[in-house]
């Protein structure tokens, strides 16, 4: 059995006080202690051993073709500006943002459009709520694939950025932040929001930025600290000029002690060569090891005691929250006018006999960067795109990385649970409460497990399912290993398909009362026919003839009729068609029952 | 001993016969089937409700009768898995894919007449299921889009073929695009 | 039901602990009381054990079988054999081999199954099979032949020698008399059973207090002190699993806490008879294990921690109005199956607000 520690007490609340009296760097200002939590195994050394390796360098080579989708963030498609056959530069633009959300997308390197509707395979698992571009089996994903020429050339007559000859500092931040927009950031952190969205935002007095890389296994962001941390802070810097925020404070982990000293250092020596006027020096804030404090909600609540109620954005209560990897991206957008077209992946795993941390070109399938880390099929459990808490499994080895995966994970049976020993059933549920005092949100992860079970839709959402950030904590320490994450999110896609669409309700309705207007319809003809019938039959017994006489032919059958047999035979289509009424008007009440 | 013996194995068989009968009763005291079997109402309730008749029953209730009657819970394309899986949770079955000969599941599409191409003959409102198509002889007919369940059975009646089918954007989820046509 | 199809959404690290892992544990800190009361008491406990395990297993297992499910997995949780051992130890250890077999009976089906299995039960089983085996066979279940009690036989006999054993077997299986291997030394005539008056309830247990005073050390093997050393082992196996956190410090705390309070408040020196001192009232009676091991029961207790503090003040309360106020000498189990009653209540009453909740104003119907 894994050792998941829950016991927590030490590291929220007495070290960071006796830190905080020792006065210790890092630990000066006051955090506040995160509810609940867990401390799993970290599994990060290994992954730490050598540097970063770069795409394409002497040890890595460029992949032979790159599938970049249309939609790697949350958000609208972006739309393709490129033709198939089409010869693109790297950093050209490929795709444009279009629709609510969208962000541009950028050719990583020089090569050949091979194709701009490709579909991609269906991702092994189910709709999240939260991550919508991860969708289960339809629809499929289109994608532009690149064919690689190996030469990675830029546009030799693409004129230098204005932003690379004048220092940002003078720039106005509306050319800033159209500079992060053309470059097409989103989120690196995992979220994949569009960054330049969250730049517009108002009245922020705290930028966070946030390295608290919390989930086992991954080393992305610590990494980059290590390496690039001027970069990182300079980029903190960009963005605090562009939002205007009084403060910025970067939380990191306080067990990742190389990267506390290189971001210390960096802090120091850009201060001093780079002041700004008018804000408050960067910070750094140091935070404990637990995961999930690397959430949004969960880090602005430790380093700022700030609770951003439920529904809420960081940005209504002054907050705004970017990952060290969006703050690299920025700089490198604003300083060197590059796109976004490379991020920092964590290629890890005991699958794998080299795991090391790569700067990988978006879009590269993800067997080439196994095969580059020793990749043993024989080994894999499952391929993780994120850390074993939050990522998702992938079965197709050829898909893409995207601008949001950090780290993949090439999981063994040491690493993760074996897939048979999660084929069985879980157990029921035995009330043990282990659950619900990891939770980070305090929710009760027991009265929303019953509740998405039962699809109690209205009992889970005041219990506040929608705030669950899903980050399995309390499904890593239930006793009768249910999956309560997986419950969680089948019960928010029902919410939220109620919410959006509870048409099928409306179409019953709609279909039934489709159904009564057919009936009423043919029992009202024949109400009809039968009154005009009837009028004429009154019209007879009086002898007069108000509507049409029969005209009677010579040679017509109806001329060998009295008037009496016409009588009789009409009082008998009477009879006939008050006969056939009344079986359409049972029938239609039988109709109405059975479907009732 | 005879008779504690005896009281015993009284109480014993009078417990067990309990036992047995709660057991038995487990699925009606919960509410959710009658003795006869699931009720045909809650099944109906879980299908989509488009009337589309892709699973080969004339509409969604017909298909959640032969459901309490045995037949596989696969066979819907417009519920796809969401429907399987409520289905099975609801029947306490297994789940399986989506049967596919009775079609894919495709995003959300909702009919669209071409103006300019109609007859006004009135075939298309005769089809559909709910109503959403209004007009009346010899004049022009429109899809109401929101009551437009997406089953598709106005597209084959349309004696001049005027009827698309488009895919409706669906707020957050990604959907095939449809290029200028 | 417990589908599988979930399994391909995260997480997917190893999960901590398992059920079986948690009732092994629960089972393990149980050890030092079972040796403690095997030694003070005989193997008249060791025998009710094997045949509540067995039974209770087997019954477990023909449950199963009738609700569909697959009997192994089902009895690989090891929760009925954690019923078994709670009821063993309520149990008297001279009681006939039938009254095991019907506790454990009654605990399997009408305690858990009967509601739905483990996790569903409201009343804790061991607790639920006690107070009816009490209600159904009172005498049997009040009359403690104990080898080696002073209170009972003039000559101390060793529990655990030859013929202490011997005296087990047959006080347990009752047919063996009838075959007159060999003449028994002292034939129960007749069950002595606790004396109903009810001003001098604590006589017996008081004297127990009194024998120390005579010079009685604790490791003495006469019953006097052994039920001290058994709620101290009790108490030892509660720590262990608060160590291992299989349960959490609030139930077993206030329930402590409570009868340590009323019992002070209400204790007068002297009146060791009558009301009983607060040592009197943990140690000497089943508290320890009431307040660690039954109560504490995850599936019949509140879920939030403020409501697990309801419950203990309210079980000690109640155990301890019992005692005084009611005819039962000792009401741990009575007063748990009473306040199990009220947990649904509890658990409604004390939700607790997750972070960023919105309150609602207004109250709804």
């Amino acid at each position: 059995m894994s050792r998941i520690s829950r016991s927590l007490l030490i590291k929220k609340v007495i070290k960071p006080f006796l830190f905080r009296l020792a006065g210790k760097p890092g630990w000066l200002s006051p955090i506040h202690a995160l509810p609940g939590g867990i401390f799993p195994a970290p599994n990060k050394q290994v992954s730490l051993q050598q540097k970063i390796v770069g795409m394409p360098s002497a040890q890595l080579a460029m992949p032979s073709q790159l599938i970049l989708p249309l939609k790697q963030h949350q958000g609208d498609d972006a739309v393709p500006v490129v033709r198939p056959g089409q010869y693109v530069y790297k950093r050209q633009l490929i795709a444009a943002a279009s629709g609510h959300g969208s962000v541009n997308l950028h050719a990583p390197t020089s090569g050949l459009i091979t194709a701009i509707d490709h579909q991609l395979a269906a991702v092994n698992t189910r709709p999240q709520p939260g991550r919508p571009w991860q969708q289960s089996i339809d629809p499929r994903q289109t994608a532009i694939v690149i064919k690689t020429d190996g030469n990675d050339l830029t546009d030799p007559e693409l004129p230098l950025p204005p932003l690379s000859i004048t220092p940002w500092q003078q720039r106005p931040t509306d050319q800033l932040r159209q500079a992060v927009f053309d470059a097409g950031i989103c989120g690196l952190g995992g979220a994949g929001f569009p960054t330049a969205i969250k730049l517009s935002a108002s009245s922020i007095k705290t930028l966070i930025i946030n390295g608290a890389e919390c989930e086992p296994y991954i080393t992305a962001d610590e990494a980059l600290m290590r390496e690039y941390a001027d970069e990182i802070v300079e980029g903190s810097q960009i963005i605090q000029t562009i939002i205007g925020a009084q403060d910025c404070v970067i939380g990191i982990e306080e067990n990742k002690h190389e990267a506390i000293k290189a971001i210390q250092s960096a802090i120091a020596g850009l201060e001093a060569a780079n002041p700004v006027s008018g804000l408050s020096v960067v910070k750094l804030v140091l935070v404990p090891a637990i995961y999930p404090s690397g959430g949004e909600k969960q880090l602005i609540r430790i380093v700022t005691g700030i609770q951003p109620m439920s529904g809420q954005r960081p940005s209504d209560v002054g907050v705004l929250c970017h990952s060290v990897a969006t703050a690299r991206a920025v700089f490198k957008a604003i300083t060197d006018g590059e796109p976004l077209i490379s991020r920092v992946t964590t290629v890890t795993g005991s699958a794998l006999r080299n795991p090391v941390n790569v700067e990988v070109l978006i879009g590269t399938p993800v067997s080439h960067l196994l095969q580059f880390a020793g990749f043993d099929s024989s080994a894999l459990e499952r391929l993780l795109v994120g850390g074993p808490l939050m990522g998702y499994a992938v079965d197709d080895l050829e898909t893409p990385v995207l601008k949001t995966s950090n780290c993949l994970l090439a999981a063994s049976q040491q690493d993760i649970q074996s897939v048979e020993a999660s084929s069985i059933p879980h157990r029921d549920c035995i009330r043990c409460d282990f659950c619900a005092p990891v939770c980070p949100v305090k929710l009760q992860p027991q009265t929303l497990y019953f509740s998405s079970r039962h699809q109690r839709h209205d009992s889970a959402v005041k219990n506040g399912i929608l705030d669950c950030i899903e980050c399995g904590a309390c499904a890593a320490v239930c006793p009768s290993h249910i999956p309560l994450v997986a419950y969680y999110r089948d019960e928010k896609a029902l919410i939220h398909e109620e919410a959006d669409c509870g048409e099928s309700s409306r179409w019953q309705a709609l279909f039934e009362k489709h159904q009564q207007r057919q009936a009423d319809n043919v029992v009202a003809v024949q109400q009809r026919k039968l009154e005009k019938l009837q009028h004429k039959l009154v019209s007879i017994a009086e002898g007069e003839n108000p509507g049409k006489e029969p005209v009677v032919e010579s040679g017509s059958p109806v001329s060998h009729k009295s008037a009496e047999q016409i009588k009789r035979e009409i009082e008998a289509a009477v009879a006939r068609t008050r006969a056939r009424k009344a079986e359409l008007l049972s029938k239609a009440d039988a109709n109405k029952d059975g479907g009732q | 001993m005879i008779n504690i013996l005896g009281a015993v194995l009284l109480t014993v068989a009078l417990l067990l016969g309990f036992l047995w009968c709660m057991v038995r009763l487990q699925g009606v005291i919960a509410g959710r089937n009658t003795l006869a079997g699931p009720a045909v109402e809650s099944i109906n309730k879980v299908l989509p409700q488009t009337q589309c008749g892709q699973c080969g029953y004339a509409g969604c209730l017909p298909y959640a009768q032969a459901i309490a009657a045995g037949e596989n819970i696969n066979r819907c394309p417009p519920g796809g898995t969401q429907t399987i899986r409520r289905l099975a949770k609801l029947l306490d079955l297994p789940e399986m894919p989506l049967d596919v000969s009775h079609g894919w599941h495709l995003p959300k599409r909702v009919a669209v007449i071409r103006e300019t191409e109609c007859i006004g003959c009135t075939k298309c409102i005769q089809a559909c299921p709910v109503d959403a198509i209004v007009g009346a002889p010899k004049l022009m007919h429109t899809v109401i889009t929101a009551d437009c369940t997406g089953c598709d059975l106005c597209v084959d009646p349309c004696p001049v073929d005027c009827i698309d089918m488009l895919p409706l954007a669906v707020q957050g989820l990604s959907t095939i695009r449809v290029v200028n046509a | 039901m417990t589908h599988n199809q979930h399994r391909i959404s995260s997480p997917y690290i190893k999960p901590a602990s398992t059920v079986s892992g948690v009732m092994a544990t629960v089972l393990l800190a149980l050890i030092p009381a079972a040796i403690c009361y095997t030694w003070f008491f005989g193997i008249g406990f060791l025998i009710n054990l094997a045949i509540t395990s067995v039974c209770g297993l087997l019954i477990e297992a023909l449950v199963m079988r009738a609700r569909g499910r697959p009997v192994f997995f089902y009895i690989g949780d090891l929760s009925m054999l954690v019923t078994a051992v709670l009821l063993s130890f309520a149990l008297p250890p001279s009681s006939p081999w039938w009254l095991a077999a019907s506790g454990i009976f009654i605990a399997g089906v009408f305690g858990k199954h009967v509601f739905g299995g483990l996790g569903h039960n409201v009343f804790n089983p061991a607790a639920l099979a006690y107070v009816s085996l009490l209600v159904m066979f009172p005498l049997h279940m009040t009359g403690w032949y104990l080898p080696g009690s002073g209170s009972y036989a003039e000559a101390l006999i060793d529990p655990l020698s030859a013929f202490g054993i011997y005296t087990s077997l047959q006080l347990s299986f009752p047919f063996l008399r009838e075959m007159a291997l060999t003449p028994f030394a002292v034939v129960p005539d007749g069950f002595a059973t606790a004396t109903p008056l009810i001003e001098y309830k604590f006589a017996a247990p008081a004297r127990i207090l009194m024998a120390e005073d005579e010079g009685f050390s604790i490791w003495d093997r006469q019953a006097r002190t052994g039920w001290e050393m058994l709620a101290l082992s009790f108490a030892a196996g509660g720590l262990i699993l608060l160590w291992q956190r299989v349960i959490s410090w609030h139930i077993p705390v206030t329930v402590i806490g409570t009868v340590l309070l009323l019992s002070s408040l209400f204790y007068q020196p002297g009146q060791e008879a009558i009301v009983g001192s607060p040592w009197l009232h943990l140690f000497s009676t089943s508290t320890m294990i009431g307040a660690f091991f039954i109560a504490t029961d995850p599936a019949s207790s509140p879920s939030s921690a403020a409501g697990k503090l309801i419950y203990g003040v309210l079980i000690g309360t109640v155990m301890y109005s019992i005692r005084i106020w009611g005819s039962y000498l000792d009401s741990v189990a009575l007063s748990i199956l009473l306040v199990n009653m009220c947990s649904p209540l509890i658990d409604e009453w004390t939700v607790r607000t997750h972070l960023g909740q919105l309150r609602v104003r207004k109250k709804s119907p």
